[in-house]
């Protein structure tokens, strides 16, 4: 998500307020819309937005094992595109997170057994999913508090989310050359303690202060636009979008 | 992948939430609250080595209404300086081209939260009245604050009382201003700031807005607004409830806590929360009088005292009188008997 | 009215007070002319000297204590004088004396006009 020109005025385009771009709308319009390749590549979104809490909840709320738990992921939304089950969305009666987590139930409860996953057609291919990296977080995840389900599921949309984006934060910062932005972003948010400041940076990163500043603004701002990105893809309507963000950021966006 | 652990992904969550500031001379640390209108974070002023208070709003662009209404705040606040105000030290653009204004970090507990500690009469009416006086400045500089209530005022360490969120105040026109009408703004001076409400705007917090903020007529509340307010905040301060809307109700509240408040009290409370502006009184400055008054032990101008009710306030309040006169006259009568 | 002409007034008509009080006792009663006199100056006396504190030291405790000494002092040399009888009403002169001084600090101190200065 990149930053229009500056408006008239000199003042730069307001960074709180995301454009609304073709590529970024809403999963049920990209979903439902005739592009096929457009609805695999929604699908795909969907699926690396929420494979990694379908995936903690089946093995902490359904308490299946690792194997069974990966076999219902995969099956599940190899299903869910064949079927059409997010053609049935309705947004009056549900968020859309809340409706995809009462879709996992039904089907959990429609599989006795989640043996094994089949291949079948439909052009979507088994999903490449870092299972073991999602079961080395359970440890954490273990005392959970699973009475509220649906925050449960929700907290874990966004730390899969909030993952993506720093992924992706790096993955841009190395391929334009800004590795020092990503540094800064890492060494101050990412594994903070105590004795770091701006000061201790700039010395260990050999750069001034106010660069450090600059960057860490700069990657906190490609932060947040890419966490947003992602949860407008996740997210069933525009208005949905619309209140996920201003609880996630306290912001107010536009798309 | 990378893993983001609880501790993580709120701290993420709330340095990606942080105003980016266009200058270097402020550092957000951490948030404080959120309104509906803005957002408060602490902050440290590198240049005088101190931390501040930062609000910006929660607007979605610069020049957007709840912007505009930020901007109006600061200046209001700049334009009052009072003990019982939050002195503003600074305005400027974030990054995105909002405003921002920085004023005095402020510690304390909010009256919602000290008010347990305010057993006796004497101690919560020291509180009142220092809400009292800073509304009443803020009415003599033709300012209403219209949301006035327990979350916005704040006791802070060491007993100052501050009140809080003058987002929602009007400035009255400054023709009004000098005439001492002040209720309506309609007339508006080019310099005054924009009032950013129309008809029908609807602002305050129920239970504490005056009927005709409630009845949509915000544009046109003027100092009984605040006073009003101000007697909803006595009325918590004794019941721990919002005002009803009736009167009978009031009293009927107020007379079944203990201890009660005293009937001169109870009505100085019941003239605040009349329905008809007119019924009450005309400004924060006439209810401070009357509350003088009744803590010197003399009438009330919002209670007609019976002679009985009189005689025994006069008794009350020269007590110390009455006792010597009374030792005086024992003392003859008992020398008198023991011849 | 300032707080010493308050003080002046109060003292002389409670002291012409306590002096008829003296009615009640007939040993003297015979002579209640000359005490009332006696106890109207001396009202009066101790009336302008506690007022006259009073207007220039706000101070209720202190403006009693005052009251109190200067009422107790003039009392005394009262009492010290031996009735017609050859007794000494010390008890009946001075405690009520003293209660009048009281009175009249107490109120010097609460009405009247004064300087202005609030001792601490």
């Amino acid at each position: 998500m990149t930053s229009a020109a500056p408006a008239a005025g000199g003042l730069r385009y307001p960074c709180r307020v995301i454009p609304f771009p073709a590529t970024r709308r809403s999963v049920i319009e990209r979903i439902r819309g005739a592009d096929t390749e457009v609805r695999r590549t929604a699908f795909g979104d969907l699926a690396a937005g929420y494979w990694r809490p379908s995936y903690h909840y089946l093995r902490l709320h359904w308490r299946l094992t690792p194997e069974a738990a990966e076999d219902v992921v995969q099956a599940f939304f190899t299903v869910a595109f064949e079927k059409g089950y997010v053609e049935r969305y309705d947004p009056s009666k549900a968020k859309f997170r809340t409706f995809l987590r009462t879709c996992l139930d039904r089907f959990v409860q429609n599989t006795q057994k989640a043996e094994r996953a089949e291949k079948r057609g439909g052009g979507v291919d088994r999903l490449s999913l870092d299972f073991p990296g999602a079961e080395q977080a359970l440890a954490e995840l273990a005392a959970s508090d699973l009475r509220d389900l649906d925050r449960f599921f929700r907290n874990e949309m966004i730390r899969a989310l909030f993952e993506r984006a720093v992924d992706d934060l790096r993955r841009t910062c190395e391929e334009s050359g800004k590795t020092a932005l990503f540094r800064v972003f890492e060494r101050h948010d990412l594994a903070p303690s105590p004795d770091v400041s701006y000061a201790t940076l700039a010395r260990d990163l050999d750069l001034t202060v106010s660069q450090v500043t600059n960057y860490l603004h700069g990657a906190r701002r490609r932060f947040r636009e890419l966490a947003l990105g992602h949860l407008q893809s996740l997210c069933g309507t525009d208005e949905e979008f619309r209140l996920e963000a201003r609880e996630l950021f306290g912001m107010e966006v536009d798309p | 992948m990378t893993w983001l652990s609880n501790d993580l992904v709120e701290r993420l969550r709330d340095v990606a939430s942080r105003p980016e500031l266009a200058s270097d001379r402020y550092v957000i640390l951490r948030p404080i609250g959120r309104g509906g209108m803005g957002s408060v974070y602490a902050a440290r002023d590198e240049q005088l080595g101190r931390e501040v208070a930062i609000k910006v709003s929660n607007a979605a662009a610069a020049a957007d209404d709840l912007d505009q209404r930020l901007r109006q705040e600061a200046r209001v606040l700049a334009r009052l300086e009072h003990p019982g105000i939050v002195p503003v030290h600074d305005a400027g653009l974030l990054d995105d081209g909002r405003w921002f204004y920085v004023m005095k970090l402020v510690r304390g507990e909010t009256l919602a939260d000290h008010a347990a500690s305010l057993e006796h009469e004497a101690a919560r009416l020291v509180v009142f009245e220092r809400v009292a006086e800073t509304v009443a400045f803020a009415h003599a500089a033709g300012i209403v604050h219209r949301d006035l209530k327990p979350s916005n005022v704040m006791v802070g360490q060491f007993g100052e009382v501050l009140v809080l969120d003058w987002g929602v105040a009007r400035v009255l026109a400054r023709a009004n201003r000098e005439s001492g009408a002040g209720a309506r703004g309609h007339d508006r001076h080019p310099d005054d700031p924009i009032d950013g409400t129309s008809g029908g705007t609807r602002m305050g917090t129920a239970g504490f807005m005056a009927p005709e903020q409630a009845h949509g007529d915000s544009s046109n509340a003027g100092p009984p607004a605040d006073v009003y307010a101000l007697g909803a905040l006595l009325f918590w301060m004794w019941t721990g409830s919002a005002a009803p809307a009736d009167l009978s109700d009031v009293s009927r509240s107020l007379g079944a806590v203990s201890p009660a408040p005293s009937k001169r009290l109870s009505a100085i409370i019941r003239k605040c929360l009349s329905h008809a502006p007119a019924d009450r009184y005309a400004s924060a400055a006439e209810l401070m009088e009357d509350l003088a008054r009744y803590r010197q032990g003399s009438s009330v101008s919002a209670h007609r005292e019976t002679t009985i009710e009189r005689a025994g306030r006069w008794l009350v309040r020269y007590q110390t009188f009455v006792w010597l006169v009374l030792a005086y006259l024992v003392m003859r009568v008992a020398f008198a008997f023991l011849r | 009215m300032k707080k010493p002409v308050l003080g002046l007034l109060l003292g002389a008509v409670l002291g012409a007070f306590d002096g008829l009080t003296a009615l009640a006792t007939p040993e003297v009663a015979s002579q209640i002319v000359g005490i009332v006199i006696g106890s109207t100056l001396k009202g009066l006396i101790v009336g302008a000297l506690v007022g006259w504190y009073a207007y220039r030291v706000q101070s209720l405790s202190k403006g009693l204590l005052v009251g109190l000494v200067v009422a107790a002092f003039f009392a005394f040399l009262v009492a010290a004088m031996p009735q017609p009888d050859g007794r000494h009403y010390w008890i009946e002169i001075m405690l009520p004396g003293s209660i009048v001084g009281l009175i009249v600090g107490y109120a010097t101190q609460k009405f009247g006009q004064g300087r202005g200065i609030v001792a601490r």
